[in-house]
C-alpha cells in the first residue's frame, strides 16, 4: 500500500511538472541594445507604458518587465519583439548584421523608432542587414494600422522635428512585415508617462494604440519554422 | 681576152694589194707615233716638256707616214710594173720566160705575135689568178701593216686612257703650247681678309693637275713657293697658310697657266667689351642693386633682374646673349654701344652673339656662368598632432600649422586622402584652409570630414603651403597618417587614456596639494615677520619689513602663476575625462552608470578651479603688490581656503576617475572577451561545417592572451586600491581567457589548423576569407576556446558588478560608522550642556545664598548634591566615552588620548573646596576637557565623512556641510566652555548637539538612499528621483489646472486631488526635491525645491486654490524638472543641441502608395525619376531604367 501511495505521489509530482513545463511562454518585448555611442536607453518609461497597455487591452500573455538585450545575445531569441530607439550613432559589427538577418529571417521582428537623430545610421546599418531589401513606406492598408485599433492615418505623429510628416517604413521578408521603422513620428516618445511632455492625451492614446498594433502583429505574424 | 688584159688585170689587183698594205703601214705608224707621244707627254708631262714636243709628235707621225708612202711607192713601181707582174705570171705559170713578156710586146705588132699573144692568152685566160704567188707576198705585206694598223690603234686607245692629257696635248698641241688645254686654276672660296694672327687656309681649284705650285708674298717679303698636291678626286688643292700676320698675295699655277693672284687683307680683331653688370634683387629680398664683376661665375636668387651693358669696337648689327634652353636675350644697340636686362630665370653659361657688318668676326667677352638660386619653396611645418595618432570617426582633427615664406604665404591648404583597411586608397581631396598673404602664418585648421571613416581606415593628411611668388611655389609638410582604430584597438586605447587620465588628475591632485601648503606657510611666515617687525620698531625694522614684503609679493606671485598653471593642467584632464567618455561611447562600452560617474568626475574636476580661486589669485596679487602685510596675509588665508576647497573637489574627482576607469576597463575587456568569444564560435561553426573561415587562429589567440593579460592588470590595480571582490572575477576571467588561448592555439597546432596558419603565415595579408581545411579536432578546440573566452566575458561582468557592489558597502559602512559616531557625539554634547546649564543655575543659586545662614547650609546641601551629581555626571560621561571608545574608535577614539592628557578632569573630582569655589574650577575644567575631547571626534568623523564623499555621490554635500557645520558649531561651543560663562557654553554646547543631530540626519538619508541605490555613484537613482518628481508635478499641475479659481475643496475634477491635497502634494514635491538635493552639488535641485516650497506655500495661502500666476510657476517648475533630469543625465542630447519636444499639430500627413502591403510589390525599389536621370545619356537613362526592373523583377 505505502509502495502504491509513494508511486501515485511521483505521478502526480511529475504530472504536475509536465503541466507546468507545458504552460505558453510569456511573450517579451526587449529593448536592443546596440553599439555605435547612441543613446539605446533613451525614453525609459517607454516600453513598460507599452507592456502594460498590451496587457491591458489584449489577451496577449506578455512580460511585466521590458528586456534588454544584444545582438549577440543569446536570449535574443526569447523575444520576439525587439525595439530600438535613440538620438545618436548605431553600429553594428559584421556578426551582429548576420545574427540581426537571421533573427528578423526567423520570424523575428524589429520596430525602430528614430528619436530625432537615429535616422541616418539606422537607414545605413539595416541596409547591411538587408541589402536585397529596400525599406519601403508601408501602405495604409496593411494590418499594422487596423489589426487591433484602426490607425487609416497611418503611424501618429506625435512630436514635432522640421516640419516632416510622421512615416512608417518597413522591410518585407516574403508577406511579412519584419522590420518597421518610424520616422519623424517619435512614438517611443507617444508611449512615455504622461507629463513626460506636454503632450495631449490623445496622442498618448494613439501612440498606445499603434504600439498595440505593432506588437500584436509582431508576434501573430511570425514566421513558422 | 688578151694577154695584156690579163697581165693588166693582174696588175691591178697586186697594186691594190700594195696601196692597202701601204695605207694600212701609214696608219700603223701615225697611230704608234701618236700612242708614243701620248705616252710621252701624258701624266701632266706635258707641261713640263718642252711646249714644241706634241709638234714634234705630229712630225713623227707625219715621217712615219712618208716613209710608208714612200715603200709603197717603190712596191707599186718595181713589184707592179707590167713588165714584173709579167715575169711573175712567166714564172708561176711555168711559162717560158719572156713569152708573156714577149706577146705583150709583139702582141700588136704582127699576126704572130698575135698570134702568140693570143695563144698564150688563151693559155692563161682560164686561170683566175696568174700570179698567186705574188698576190700571196702582198697581201702578206697588207696584213702586217693591218696589224700593226691595229696595235697602234689599241697602244693610241691606251694612251688616252692612261695618259689622256698627254693624247689631248698630242692632239690639241697649240693649246698645249698656249696653256689652254685645261680648265684654269681658280682660289676656291678665297678669304678676302683675315685677322691678323688667324690661321688661314685657301684652296686651289685646279683640275686635272695632279699638283699645283702656290705662290705667295706677304707685304713686306719676297715670293714663294709651295707645290701643293691636287686631289684627284676633287681637283682642290688645299694649303695651309699658317697665322696671318700681314697682307698676302697669292697665285698659283701649274706650270704652263697660272691663277688670278688673290690678296687676303689682314685686319685687327673687332671687339665687343668693356663690359658691364649690374644685379637688381627682387623686391621682396629687400636688398640694393649692386654691381658685379664680370668673368666670375654669378649666383643670383632667382627673379633677380641682371642689366648687362658694353661698347663694341664695331657698330653692331645685333648682339644677344643665348643660352641652351633658354630663349635668348636680345639687347639693345646704340651706335657702338649695347644694353639690356637679363632675368635671371635659368642657370647656364650665357654667351654673346653679335653680328657686324664691319667685321666677319668679332672678339666677344667671356660668357656669363650664371648660376640660379631658387625661389625656397614655403616651409609648411605641422606642429600638432606632433606624431601619427588615432582619430575617432566624427571627431573633427584639430591641426595646428605653420608656414613661412619669403615671398608671403598665398594659399594654405590640407590635402587628405584615405586608405581603407583592405588597402585601397580614395583620390585625394584639397581644401582651402587660409589665403594670409603674409611672409609667415600659424594657425589652427580642423579638418572634419572624418564621419565617413572606419575602424581600420588610414587617413592621410599633408598640409601644402603655395607662397606669393610668380612661380608659385608649393611647400609640404610631413604627412600626418591619423588611423581609426578597430574596437578592439579603441577599447584598448581608452583603457589606456583613462589610465592616462587617473594619473595625470592625481598628479594634479598633489600638485594641489604642495600649493595649499605653500599658501599656508607662505601666510605663517608674513604674519611672523610682521610680528616681529612690529616688536622691534624704528626704521631697521621698516626696511627690513619691506624687503620681507617684496620677497613675500614675489613669491605670492609665483604661487599665483602656479596655481594657474594647474588650472590649465586640472582643465586639461577633465578633457581627458570627456574623451573617455566619449571614446566609451563609440565604442559601445558606455551604460548611464559609467556615464553618470565620469560626468560626475568631469563636474568635479571643472568645480575645483572656481571663479572664486581665481578671484582670489587676483585679490592676493594684488595686495602682495601693494605689500600690505595684513592685507596680504589676509588674502593669503582666504587663498588657502580656497585651495582648501580645490584640493577637497580634486581629490574627489580624482576617486571618480579613478573608479570610473577601473569600470571602464572592466567594461571594455568584457565587451573584448565577448567580440573574441564570437569570431572563435565563428571559427568553430567554420571548421566544423568544413566551411573558409576569414578568422585566424592565431590572431584569435593572441587576443585572448591580451584580454588574459588586461584583466590580470587590472585586477592587480584593484587589489592595489584594496578591492576585494572584483579582483576575484577578474583572477577567473584572466585564468578562462589564458585558457581560450591555450585551446585556440590547440586549434591552430592540429595539422590541419598548422597548415592553415602556415598558410596565413606565408601569405602575411592575405584576404580574409582563405579557406581552411576543416578538422574535428580543431572544431573542438576552437569551440572550447570560445566557451572558456564567453565565461571570461562573464566573469568580467561579474567582476565590474561585484567591484561597484563592495565599493557600495564599503560606503554604507562608512557611513554607518559615521551615523553612530555623529550620534554619540550629539549625545555626549547634550550631556555636556545639560552639565554646562547645572553648573549656571547652581552658580545663580549660590549667589542668593549669600543672604543667610540657612541659605548657606541649603547651598551646602545642594552643592554636596551637585556635587555628587556632577561626580556621577562625569562618571557617566566617562562611561559613556569608554564605551564609544571601545565600541566605535578602536584606536583612541574622538574622545580618547585628549581626554586621558587633559589635566581638567582630574584635580577637580575629589578636590571640592569648602565654599563651592573649586568645584566651580574643576566643574569648568572637566567642561573644557571633555568637550575638548569631543571637538576632536567630531573632526575625526568629519574627516570620516570627507574620505567617504570623495568616493561616491551617494555622500551628499549637504551632509558634509551640515557636518562641517557641526565642526564648526563644537569649536565654537569649546571655545565657549574656556570663557568661564556657563550659560553661554550651555546654549553653544546644545547648538553643537543639534547640529551633529541634523548632520546625522543627514547622513541617515544619505545611507538610505545608498540602499536603494543600484550602483555606487547614486546619479542613475538621482535620476530616477528627479524624473519621479516631475512626473509628480506634472500629476499636481493637470489637476490645479483643472480646478476652477476660487473653487472650494472637494469640487476637483481630478479625482482625489482637492486644494488642500494639492498644496500637500506640492510640499511633498518639495520634499522630494530637497533629498534629491542632498546629492546634487550644482545646487540647481536645491533652487527647485525652494520654488516647489514656495509654491506650496502659496497654494496655502490661497486656501488651496491655485492662482494664475501661481499655476504659471507650477507649469514653469514642471519643465524646469524635466529640464534638470535631462541635464543631469549629460548624454548626447548635449552634443546634439537642445532637442524640443513639441507635441504634433497633425496637419502634415504622408500617404503612402495605395499598393498592397504584402508580397513583392512591398520590394519594389523606386524607379528614378525623369529629374533624377536627366543628367544622364539618352542611353544610360535606359541601362538605368532596366537595371530598375530586372532588380524589381527578381523572386
Amino acid at each position: 500500500v505505502i509502495r502504491s501511495a509513494t508511486r501515485a505521489i511521483l505521478l502526480a509530482v511529475a504530472a504536475t511538472l509536465l503541466g507546468g513545463a507545458a504552460a505558453p511562454p510569456r511573450l517579451a518585448i526587449a529593448r536592443l541594445q546596440y553599439g555605435g555611442g547612441g543613446d539605446w536607453y533613451a525614453n525609459p518609461s517607454s516600453l513598460p507604458n507599452l507592456i502594460a497597455a498590451v496587457a491591458q487591452r489584449t489577451s496577449l500573455p506578455i512580460e511585466k518587465t521590458e528586456g534588454r538585450v544584444e545582438l549577440g545575445d543569446a536570449r535574443l531569441w526569447d523575444y520576439p519583439f525587439l525595439h530600438m530607439t535613440g538620438h545618436g550613432n548605431v553600429r553594428l559589427t559584421d556578426a551582429e548584421v548576420v545574427r540581426l538577418r537571421e533573427y528578423l529571417s526567423r520570424g523575428g521582428f524589429l520596430h525602430a523608432d528614430d528619436n530625432y537623430g537615429l535616422d541616418e545610421s539606422f537607414r545605413r546599418e539595416i541596409a547591411r542587414v538587408f541589402p536585397d531589401r529596400p525599406l519601403v513606406d508601408v501602405p495604409l492598408t496593411h494590418p499594422i494600422y487596423h489589426m487591433v485599433y484602426d490607425l487609416p492615418r497611418g503611424v501618429p505623429k506625435v512630436h514635432e522635428h522640421d516640419g516632416k510628416p510622421a512615416r512608417g517604413y518597413g522591410i518585407f521578408i516574403g508577406d511579412r512585415l519584419a522590420v518597421y521603422y518610424t520616422y519623424s513620428a517619435d512614438l517611443g516618445n507617444g508611449w512615455e508617462s504622461p507629463g513626460t511632455y506636454n503632450d495631449p492625451p490623445a496622442l498618448h492614446e494613439a501612440a498606445l494604440q499603434m504600439g498595440v498594433n505593432l506588437f500584436v502583429y509582431a508576434v501573430t505574424s511570425r514566421a513558422t519554422p | 681576152m688578151t694577154v695584156v688584159e690579163l697581165v693588166e688585170r693582174e696588175r691591178a689587183a697586186l697594186r691594190r694589194a700594195y696601196l692597202a698594205a701601204g695605207l694600212a703601214a701609214g696608219a700603223a705608224a701615225a697611230l704608234l707615233a701618236l700612242a708614243l707621244g701620248a705616252g710621252v707627254l701624258g701624266s701632266s708631262r706635258w707641261m713640263s716638256l718642252p711646249r714644241a714636243l706634241p709638234f714634234l709628235v705630229w712630225a713623227g707621225v707625219g715621217a712615219a707616214c712618208g716613209y710608208a708612202a714612200w715603200r709603197t711607192r717603190r712596191a707599186l713601181g718595181h713589184d707592179a710594173s707590167r713588165g714584173s707582174v709579167a715575169s711573175r705570171i712567166e714564172r708561176e705559170q711555168g711559162l717560158r720566160a719572156g713569152s708573156v713578156v714577149g706577146a705583150i710586146e709583139v702582141g700588136d705588132a704582127s699576126a704572130l705575135g698575135r698570134y702568140a699573144s693570143d695563144a698564150i692568152a688563151s693559155r692563161l685566160a682560164p686561170t683566175p689568178v696568174l700570179a698567186p704567188g705574188a698576190r700571196r707576198h702582198a697581201t702578206a705585206r697588207g696584213r702586217r701593216a693591218v696589224v700593226a694598223a691595229g696595235a697602234g690603234a689599241l697602244l693610241l686607245a691606251l694612251a688616252g686612257a692612261t695618259a689622256g692629257d698627254g693624247l689631248a696635248a698630242v692632239l690639241r698641241p697649240v693649246d698645249a703650247w698656249r696653256g689652254t688645254l685645261l680648265a684654269p686654276i681658280t682660289f676656291a672660296d678665297a678669304p678676302r681678309s683675315a685677322l691678323r694672327g688667324d690661321s688661314v687656309l685657301v684652296r686651289v681649284r685646279a683640275p686635272g693637275r695632279s699638283s699645283v705650285t702656290l705662290r705667295r708674298r706677304a707685304v713686306g717679303g719676297e715670293w714663294s713657293e709651295a707645290t701643293v698636291p691636287v686631289d684627284a678626286r676633287t681637283g682642290v688643292a688645299t694649303a695651309p697658310l699658317g697665322r696671318a700676320e700681314a697682307d698676302l698675295r697669292l697665285v698659283a699655277t701649274d706650270g704652263r697657266a697660272a691663277s688670278d693672284t688673290l690678296a687676303i687683307a689682314v685686319t685687327d680683331r673687332p671687339f665687343v667689351g668693356d663690359l658691364s653688370l649690374r644685379a637688381e634683387y627682387p623686391a621682396y629680398l629687400g636688398r640694393t642693386g649692386e654691381t658685379l664683376a664680370a668673368g666670375e661665375p654669378l649666383r643670383l636668387p632667382r627673379g633677380t633682374r641682371l642689366v648687362v651693358s658694353g661698347r663694341s669696337s664695331v657698330a653692331l648689327d645685333a648682339i644677344a646673349l643665348v643660352a641652351e634652353r633658354a630663349a635668348p636675350v636680345t639687347l639693345a644697340r646704340t651706335g657702338y654701344q649695347f644694353a639690356g636686362a637679363l632675368p635671371v630665370e635659368t642657370a647656364g653659361s650665357w654667351r654673346f652673339q653679335a653680328s657686324s657688318r664691319a667685321a666677319a668676326r668679332l672678339d666677344l667677352p667671356a660668357p656669363i656662368q650664371l648660376d640660379v638660386v631658387p625661389d625656397s619653396a614655403p616651409r609648411v611645418d605641422l606642429l600638432a598632432p606632433a606624431v601619427d595618432t588615432t582619430i575617432v570617426p566624427g571627431e573633427p582633427v584639430r591641426l595646428t600649422i605653420s608656414a613661412s615664406d619669403d615671398h608671403g604665404i598665398g594659399r594654405v591648404a590640407v590635402r587628405a586622402w584615405r586608405e581603407q583597411a583592405s588597402g585601397a586608397a580614395a583620390p585625394a581631396t584639397a581644401r582651402a584652409v587660409a589665403s594670409p598673404g603674409a611672409p609667415t602664418w600659424a594657425g589652427d585648421a580642423v579638418y572634419a570630414a572624418t564621419a565617413e571613416l572606419e575602424p581600420g581606415d588610414r587617413l592621410h593628411l599633408v598640409v601644402t603651403a603655395t607662397d606669393a611668388s610668380p612661380w608659385r611655389q608649393t611647400g609640404e609638410s610631413r604627412e600626418l597618417v591619423l588611423r581609426v582604430p578597430t574596437l578592439g584597438q579603441q577599447r584598448a586605447d581608452v583603457r589606456r587614456l583613462a589610465d592616462s587620465a587617473v594619473a595625470a588628475a592625481t598628479a594634479a591632485a598633489s600638485a594641489q596639494k604642495q600649493l595649499e601648503q605653500r599658501s599656508g606657510e607662505l601666510s605663517r611666515m608674513r604674519a611672523d615677520r610682521s610680528s616681529a617687525a612690529a616688536e622691534a620698531g624704528g626704521a631697521g625694522s621698516s626696511r627690513g619689513e619691506k624687503a620681507a614684503s617684496y620677497e613675500s609679493a614675489e613669491r605670492a606671485r609665483q604661487l599665483a602663476r602656479q596655481q594657474r598653471e594647474l588650472a590649465a593642467q586640472v582643465e586639461a584632464v577633465r578633457e581627458q575625462a570627456r574623451r573617455v567618455e566619449r571614446q566609451l561611447k563609440e565604442t559601445g562600452a558606455l551604460d548611464p552608470e559609467l556615464s553618470a560617474r565620469l560626468a560626475e568626475a568631469q563636474r568635479l574636476l571643472s568645480e575645483a578651479m572656481t571663479p572664486e580661486l581665481a578671484a582670489k589669485l587676483q585679490a592676493m596679487e594684488n595686495a602682495a603688490a601693494g605689500q600690505s602685510g595684513s592685507d596680504t596675509r589676509s588674502a593669503m588665508q582666504d587663498l588657502a581656503r580656497e585651495q582648501q576647497r580645490a584640493r577637497q573637489q580634486l581629490e574627489q574627482g580624482v576617486e571618480m576617475l579613478k573608479r570610473a576607469a577601473l569600470e571602464g576597463a572592466m567594461q571594455t575587456l568584457g565587451a573584448d572577451a565577448k567580440e573574441v568569444a564570437a569570431r572563435q564560435r565563428a571559427l568553430a561553426d567554420s571548421l566544423g561545417a568544413g566551411r573558409p573561415s576569414a578568422e585566424r587562429p592565431r590572431e584569435l589567440e593572441d587576443r585572448a592572451r591580451e584580454v588574459a593579460r588586461d584583466a590580470e592588470a587590472v585586477g592587480k590595480r584593484l587589489e592595489k586600491e584594496g578591492a576585494k571582490a572584483g579582483p576575484e572575477r577578474l583572477e577567473s576571467a584572466a585564468r578562462h581567457a589564458e585558457e581560450s588561448a591555450g585551446a585556440m592555439s590547440r586549434a591552430g597546432e592540429t595539422p590541419q589548423g598548422a597548415q592553415a596558419r602556415g598558410e596565413q603565415q606565408q601569405a602575411g595579408a592575405e584576404p580574409k576569407g582563405a579557406a581552411q581545411p576543416a578538422s574535428p579536432k580543431s572544431a573542438d578546440a576552437a569551440a572550447q576556446a570560445a566557451g572558456e573566452m564567453e565565461q571570461a566575458a562573464r566573469d568580467l561582468a561579474q567582476a565590474r558588478e561585484a567591484q561597484v557592489g563592495q565599493w557600495k558597502q564599503e560606503l554604507t559602512r562608512d557611513l554607518d560608522q559615521s551615523i553612530q559616531e555623529t550620534l554619540q557625539l550629539a549625545r555626549e554634547e547634550r550631556a555636556l550642556a545639560e552639565q554646562a546649564r547645572g553648573t549656571a543655575a547652581g552658580r545663580g543659586r549660590r549667589a542668593e545664598a549669600g543672604c543667610g545662614e540657612g541659605a548657606g547650609q541649603r547651598r551646602e546641601g545642594r552643592g554636596a548634591r551637585r556635587e555628587v551629581g556632577g561626580r556621577q555626571g562625569r562618571r557617566q560621561a566617562g562611561r559613556r566615552a569608554a564605551a564609544g571608545r571601545g565600541a566605535r574608535w578602536p584606536r583612541g577614539g574622538p574622545a580618547a588620548g585628549g581626554r586621558r592628557s587633559q589635566p581638567g578632569g582630574q584635580p577637580q573630582s575629589g578636590g571640592a573646596s569648602p565654599d563651592g569655589a573649586g568645584e566651580r574650577e574643576g566643574g569648568a575644567g572637566d567642561l573644557r576637557a571633555r568637550q575638548s575631547t569631543l571637538q576632536q571626534g567630531t573632526q575625526r568623523a568629519a574627516e570620516r565623512l570627507e574620505q567617504a564623499g570623495r568616493k561616491s555621490a551617494l555622500v551628499s554635500p549637504r551632509a558634509q556641510r551640515a557636518m562641517a557645520d557641526a565642526r564648526r558649531k563644537v569649536e565654537s561651543a569649546t571655545k565657549e566652555t574656556g570663557s568661564g560663562s556657563p550659560q553661554s557654553a550651555a546654549s553653544s554646547l546644545q547648538d553643537a548637539a543639534a547640529a551633529l543631530n541634523q548632520a546625522a540626519a543627514a547622513m541617515v538619508r544619505d545611507r538610505q538612499r545608498a540602499n536603494s541605490a543600484s550602483s555606487a555613484s547614486g546619479l542613475p537613482e538621482l535620476l530616477q528621483r528627479m524624473q519621479e518628481a516631475a512626473a509628480q508635478q506634472g500629476k499636481i499641475n493637470q489637476g490645479a489646472a483643472g480646478m476652477p479659481m476660487g473653487q472650494q475643496p472637494g469640487n476637483g475634477t481630478q479625482p482625489g486631488l482637492t486644494p488642500g491635497s494639492l498644496a500637500r502634494e506640492q510640499r511633498r514635491v518639495a520634499q522630494s526635491l530637497e533629498q534629491v538635493g542632498d546629492a546634487d552639488a550644482s545646487g540647481r535641485t536645491d533652487a527647485l525645491a525652494k520654488e516647489a516650497r514656495e509654491i506650496a506655500q502659496a497654494l496655502d495661502r490661497g486656501r488651496g486654490a491655485a492662482d494664475p500666476a501661481t499655476l504659471a510657476r507650477q507649469q514653469r517648475l514642471h519643465r524646469r524638472l524635466l529640464d534638470a533630469g535631462r541635464s543631469m543625465e549629460q548624454e548626447e542630447r548635449e552634443d546634439n543641441g537642445k532637442r524640443e519636444a513639441q507635441s504634433a499639430a497633425g496637419n502634415a500627413l504622408f500617404t503612402p502608395d495605395a499598393a498592397p502591403g504584402t508580397g513583392r510589390a512591398a520590394q519594389r525599389f523606386k524607379e528614378p525619376s525623369w529629374n533624377e536621370l536627366r543628367g544622364l545619356s539618352a542611353e544610360e537613362r535606359r541601362v538605368v531604367i532596366e537595371y530598375f526592373k530586372r532588380l524589381n523583377a527578381q523572386p
